[in-house]
């Protein structure tokens, strides 16, 4: 017997058959539809050409920087369906054996058949999921000067978090005028916000070689060039109110093409841009500015710049009170969890693992829905734990319970199971903000700047009045603690690094191909870093992998791409075969790999390393992490 | 007792047998908490350079019949069974086999296992055993407590005051795990050297670290790391340039084609370090090495049939050695000069010191008076004591011994209690047993530790003269080798010069090496590769790219034998490269009948039906090169500090055709200050 045939049964013997005198039953038909609707999400593909560092044409990790896919999962859908389907067992579980009564719940209708009381209880619940659902949330992004996030909040702010009064991304953005770039929206929670690049070019990106074929064949590759903002975006409710987890994967890139390079294929269009990248996950307080990123460098292009976000929930109707199940936030611990996994690394490899589809690697919830039930039953008092009435489910965000037909029972387990989930919260979501200096000082200036008593690693708290900040980069970013954030400013071309052969073919037949490997090097800073206080202890590990590189183009070298000869007169030969000029860029580069426990607040010294532009000048990477406080905000 | 022996000294009050849990009465408080042990459960990774070989190589080699088929500068204590002299081949390539030690009972340096990772990740399961056997150990058969772990956090649902204690624990253990090291290195010419470094000591102070640094001026690199206690860590400062040095053959088609091999090349600093700190004593064990290399004139561009690479002439200047630094204080890794440019000059410094990441202080906790669990570091301890004289010493060189002798030595008759464990492997020893067992467990480690501690120096001169100067230097010297200590004058007077020399510090059994050289690549063969279907058959040839070079390199290890005689094995290769002669090999070049054009138009139709494919010759140059290597392979006997000639040979070319080796070893043992 399938479903509708059940329903349709269930309802005709409501409707017709005489029920028990003492016993009022009433069908009700919820709409499912949109309560497990899975939020929206847009997804453009969001990252830098490559990398700034010139790799090995071998390598298969060309594009490094780029965001794969969607961010995280969407795990909202599958967490209302399952609260939904919970319903046998938190309202009413003994009576559901009767079979008078019905539950059946399809893909887009819940149908009931129950008392009125119970349908009352179900109706709530409903409700309250309904509430949870429909939450919005408005999601303001800017990108200003720094000078003009200066003037809007103050430039003394090395001790202040990130979190800004409100008004100051509308001032900073007024104080940046043309120069600010700003983008709002009103997002479901859960849903990914996708913003593609306004303008956009076709170019011929490379050309392929085909060899699916008998014989190879050459394809051009036409790309399309993205020019200026494009991001990924997503917000979910925390278990400390007023606080959300917000996402973002945010490409600021200007491309054009460049030099047309000519190869026996036809032409390649070569590339030049600059751009900025920003992915980072950030505890965001609701209604309040939060500085996600700021970049301080004598370079022009890209130019300095800020990132600010404002999140505000949008008006949502109130679910109304009363029901016997109560719905508590889990957020963050039974979704998806893309936290940094160190991991000992291999010989030039990243040490640092992050689950999730851009790195192709199945994220984990830190709680699977049974593990956080336990967890809760044990945040509760003996007798209640072996209470009969106690009920507990738990889906990706969140817990529902309740001690069946005793409200004030219900509360105090709730309040009981929600401190446990604030601490579990507060265990694993933490907040950090990282600050890293690179540039060059007078070799004379390190030992005034080093802390005598702390050997050469950490620096006086004002090391900054001993240098000259403007000289170098300077990089502040906000986020979740454990969470990497992964940063880019720099400026690029794409270049033609190797020309590959191939050969297919038979009988008479051989055909060869000459397949132009095109990569992208330049010039500025990249890094991927996380930080993590160490519990227990003013400490906080940072992590950092990234580098700084200047990159030259000039010189090249041909490579012969047929075989064609010329005999002479004489017998000799000669090649006269096409060519193509393969690019030997040439590098300044500091690439770094830390992985350190240093004194919270700290400025520690990850690094020297003499400047090659002056002889008197030492270069230094100044690295700073600092615990943020969620609660006292 | 000695508070920071053990790796894990669970000093806590109500922990141990003496402590009882609290009675079980329905007045018992419990309450659950979640302890953040991700700081401890994960790993801490290494950060070695990505590509730490040598880039060129120094000595010939035949690629068709792999005559002498040995990496230029490199030494082993096994046969080496991979041909050498390829470009991508160097000092390093064969790093495990490096790590040297003495086989128990014999005079032969052998091979030893690789370092094993200090400090890794604490399992969660054995965190919860640890916790379960060391704090209220007899409360967690009642099933009222709880203790669970995942990588990420522990769940303990007990009394207040175990918590407490489990805190405290964690506290203990973060603050081992958090134990980071900042290290210094400098490196100058050797000529920067001043009179701190002249009494053959490898340790120097930290004030002569910066004299020196100052003296080299702006000829000196300064690179700092901040490092986790046994972490390695890297860095390279410079550029880093594209090119083409090589073309290979993809066999994978239908027919052979030929493919440029471009490489991104690392010119300027590279450097490598890790520092192990010593458990319980003021001295820091190093692993170093520095590289400086930079292109030595202007790369030649060979033009073939099927394109373009280059050729460049590259110096590389390398110092690699492991030994150990007092904190604080710095240490002389070595030095490598020459009076060729080829060989250059260059030196190591490197000073270390722990971070302090908190001030120690507070009293003590006080130590229950029953059993409890500890682990103690005795990596170095092993490692140390194998590399001296083995069977001959007072200390432990494996698990097994170091167990016996602590059985043997503290409070025999205690281990005969069922429930006492000892237990240990290369890593560390873990015991489980009353406090003043474990006083003393610690006394006699860190005792043994101190007695370890050693270093070798070894030092080489290479002299040149003409043959008669080699007579009267050796007659000079005495029937064994040995030389005066003042040498030099007796040299000069002969008619040697010391074309070079250099010195390098390490600890007992432990490699150390180092090479100076300027290498280029260079055709040494070319090979006919062919492919192609039922009707046609197509070649290409395949350029055989190998390195070579004028310089020196020298490898050695240092094993201590009873008598302050020294073992000592080295490997030094002084070679002088030309490259001045090719010649032209016709290699065959497959091509269709279309391809071939004469007098500017296509062969003639009935050549190309006759003839689908064809193949002609093409002139390649191959590189010719010639070299008069000096090899010197050999494990010796030496009294500490004595110089020895080593070797005398007049078999040489040119102006200088005799060459002498002089030799020295020192040993400072059982090491008690900076010295």
């Amino acid at each position: 017997m399938n479903c509708r045939s059940l329903v349709r049964m269930a309802v005709s013997l409501a409707l017709s058959l005489p029920l028990q005198a003492a016993v009022e039953r009433d069908v009700r038909v919820f709409d499912a539809v949109w309560l497990t609707a899975p939020p929206g999400a847009r997804c453009p593909a969001l990252g830098f050409p490559g990398s700034i560092l010139i790799r090995s044409p071998d390598d298969d990790d060309r594009a490094p920087w780029t965001l794969h896919g969607a961010l995280g999962m969407d795990e909202f859908h599958g967490s209302c369906r399952g609260l939904i389907e919970k319903i046998p067992s938190l309202i009413a579980e003994d009576t559901w054996s009767n079979e008078r009564n019905v539950f059946q719940l399809s893909a887009d209708k819940l149908t009931v058949v129950q008392t009125p009381a119970v349908l009352r209880e179900i109706e709530a619940y409903l409700a309250a999921l309904h509430s949870l659902r429909g939450r919005r949330i408005e999601v303001e992004i800017a990108i200003v000067p720094p000078s003009a996030l200066d003037r809007a909040a103050g430039a003394r702010r090395d001790a202040d978090p990130p979190w800004l009064p409100g008004r100051v991304i509308d001032e900073a953005v007024l104080a940046a005028g043309d120069d600010a770039l700003v983008h709002r929206e009103v997002i479901e929670e859960g849903e990914t916000l996708g913003v593609s690049p306004v303008s956009r070019a076709a170019f011929v990106k490379d050309i392929e070689v085909n060899q699916t074929g008998t014989t190879p064949v050459e394809n051009p590759v036409i790309g399309l060039l993205k020019g200026d903002l494009g991001f990924q975006a997503r917000a979910w409710a925390t278990p400390l109110g007023g606080w959300y987890e917000f996402e973002i994967r945010l490409l600021r890139l200007h491309e054009e093409p460049g030099a047309r390079r000519a190869t026996p294929s036809g032409d390649i269009d070569l590339t030049q841009g600059a751009g900025v990248l920003l992915f980072c996950d950030a505890p965001v307080p609701a209604e309040r500015t939060i500085v996600l990123g700021e970049l301080r460098w004598p370079e022009k292009e890209p130019a300095p710049l800020a990132v600010l976000a404002r999140l505000r929930p949008a008006a949502v109707p109130a679910a109304p009170g009363g029901g016997g199940v109560r719905l508590l936030e889990a957020g963050l611990l039974a979704r998806h969890w893309p936290g940094a996994t160190v991991t000992r690394g291999e010989r030039g490899e990243s040490y640092v693992v992050v689950a999730g589809p851009d790195a192709g690697v199945e994220e984990d919830p830190l709680y699977a829905g049974e593990d956080l039930v336990e967890k809760a039953r044990a945040a509760l008092p003996l007798d209640m734990r072996v209470d009969p009435r106690l009920r507990i489910e738990a889906s990706h965000s969140h817990i529902a319970v309740t001690v069946m037909g005793d409200r004030e029972a219900t509360a105090r387990a709730a309040d009981a199971i929600e401190a446990m989930v604030r601490g579990l919260f507060d265990t694993h979501a933490k907040a950090a903000e990282m600050r890293f200096w690179l540039g060059p000082i007078e070799s004379a200036a390190l030992a005034k700047i080093v802390d005598p008593a702390a050997g050469t690693t950490l620096l006086i708290p004002d090391w900054r009045a001993a240098i000259d900040p403007a000289r170098g980069t300077a990089i502040r970013l906000a986020g979740f603690a454990d969470r990497l954030v992964r940063f880019a400013a720099a400026r690029g071309r794409s270049y033609i690094a190797d020309v590959e052969h191939v050969s297919g073919g038979r009988e008479k037949i051989i055909t060869e191909a000459a397949d132009p490997i095109v990569s992208w090097a330049g010039t500025g800073i990249e890094l991927r870093a996380f930080a993590r206080p160490v519990p227990g202890r003013p400490w906080i590990q940072i992590g950092i992998e990234g580098a700084a590189a200047a990159t030259t183009f000039g010189r090249t070298l041909s490579v012969r791409t047929d075989r064609r000869v010329e005999v002479d007169e004489a017998g000799g030969m000669r090649a006269i075969g096409q060519t193509v000029d393969i690019d030997l860029p040439e590098q300044k580069a500091q690439t770094w790999k830390h992985y350190v426990t240093v004194p919270a607040g700290r400025a520690c010294l990850l690094a020297t390393a003499p400047d090659p532009a002056d002889p008197k000048m030492i270069q230094i990477l100044v690295a700073e992490g600092r615990v943020l406080s969620l609660r006292g905000e | 007792m000695c508070g920071t022996t053990a790796f894990l000294c669970l000093l806590l009050p109500g922990a141990g047998l003496g402590t009882s849990p609290p009675p079980e009465s329905a007045t018992v408080r419990r309450e659950t908490r979640i302890f953040d042990i991700q700081f401890l459960t994960e790993e801490i990774p290494d950060f070695p350079l990505e590509d730490p070989g040598a880039l060129g190589a120094l000595l010939l080699c035949s690629p068709d019949t792999e005559e002498e088929a040995e990496a230029a500068g490199d030494f082993a204590f096994g046969a080496r069974e991979e041909p050498a002299g390829r470009y991508w081949e160097g000092p390093w390539a064969d790093e495990d086999i490096f790590v040297g030690g003495f086989a128990a009972g014999t005079a032969v340096l052998t091979g030893m296992e690789p370092p094993i990772p200090r400090w890794t990740r604490i399992d969660p399961k054995a965190l919860v055993e640890l916790i379960r056997r060391n704090i209220a150990e007899d409360s967690w058969a009642n099933q009222r407590n709880r203790i669970e772990a995942d990588p990420q956090a522990l769940t303990v649902h007990q009394t207040p005051d175990v918590l407490d204690d489990i805190e405290r624990l964690l506290s203990t253990l973060r603050a081992r795990r958090a134990r980071m090291v900042s290290i210094e290195i400098a490196i100058v010419p050797a000529e920067a050297l001043d009179a701190a470094t002249r009494d053959g000591s490898p340790f120097l102070s930290s004030e002569a670290f910066d004299r020196i640094l100052a003296r080299a001026g702006d000829r000196g690199t300064q690179l700092s790391f901040t490092a986790y206690d046994g972490q390695t860590v890297s860095r390279h400062i410079g550029t880093q340039r594209v090119m083409i040095r090589d073309s290979e053959v993809n066999q994978t088609g239908v027919s052979p084609v030929i493919n440029a091999v471009i490489q991104t090349i690392p010119l300027g600093y590279l450097a490598e370090v890790r520092a192990d700190a010593i458990a319980d004593i003021e001295w820091i064990a190093l692993h170093a090495r520095v590289i400086h290399r930079a292109l030595a004139g202007e790369p030649e561009i060979r033009k073939e049939m099927f394109g373009e690479f280059e050729f460049a002439p590259v110096s590389e200047r390398s110092l690699s050695t492991s030994t150990i630094v007092r904190s604080g204080q710095a240490v002389l890794a070595g030095y490598l000069r020459g009076d060729a440019a080829s060989v250059g000059s260059i030196a190591a410094l490197v000073r270390a010191r722990p971070l302090a990441l908190e001030k120690p202080g507070g009293a003590p906790a006080k130590a229950p008076a029953g059993l409890r669990a500890a682990m103690y570091d005795v990596e170095f301890l092993l490692r140390a004591a194998r590399a001296i004289s083995p069977g001959l010493s007072g200390w432990p060189a494996d698990p097994e011994d170091l167990v016996r002798m602590i059985r043997a030595g503290i409070e025999p008759e205690s281990w005969s209690d069922a429930r006492v464990e000892i237990d240990a492997d290369e890593k560390r020893l873990t015991v489980y047993q009353r406090p003043t067992v474990h006083a003393a467990i610690a006394a006699m480690l860190e005792r043994w530790r101190r007695d370890v501690l050693a270093v070798a120096s070894i030092e080489t001169w290479i002299l040149r003269g003409k043959k008669g100067a080699l007579v009267p230097f050796i007659l000079a010297a005495g029937p064994d080798g040995t030389l005066p200590e003042k040498w030099t004058g007796l040299a000069g007077g002969a008619g040697l010069r010391i074309a070079s020399e250099a010195r390098l510090a390490g600890v007992p059994g432990e490699k150390m090496s180092s090479f100076g050289w300027v290498a280029r690549t260079y055709v040494a063969d070319y090979e006919n590769v062919s492919g192609g279907t039922g009707w046609t058959v197509s070649e290409v040839p395949d350029p055989i790219i190998v390195s070579a070079g004028t310089g020196i390199s020298l490898g050695s290890a240092v094993g201590i034998l009873p008598g302050d005689i020294a073992l000592a094995r080295l490997r030094c290769v002084d070679a002088t490269t030309r490259f001045d002669r090719t010649t032209t090999v016709n290699m065959s070049w497959g091509l269709s009948a279309e391809s071939v054009i004469r007098a500017g138009s296509p062969l003639p139709a009935e050549k190309r039906e006759k003839d689908a494919s064809l193949t002609v010759f093409i002139p390649a140059k191959v590189d010719l090169p010639s070299q008069q290597a000096w090899v010197f392979d050999r494990v010796q006997t030496i009294p500490s500090g004595r110089p020895i000639l080593v070797e005398a040979r007049s078999d040489g070319a040119g102006d200088e055709p005799a060459m002498a080796r002089v030799m020295r070893v020192r040993l400072w043992k059982g090491i008690q200050g900076n010295e």
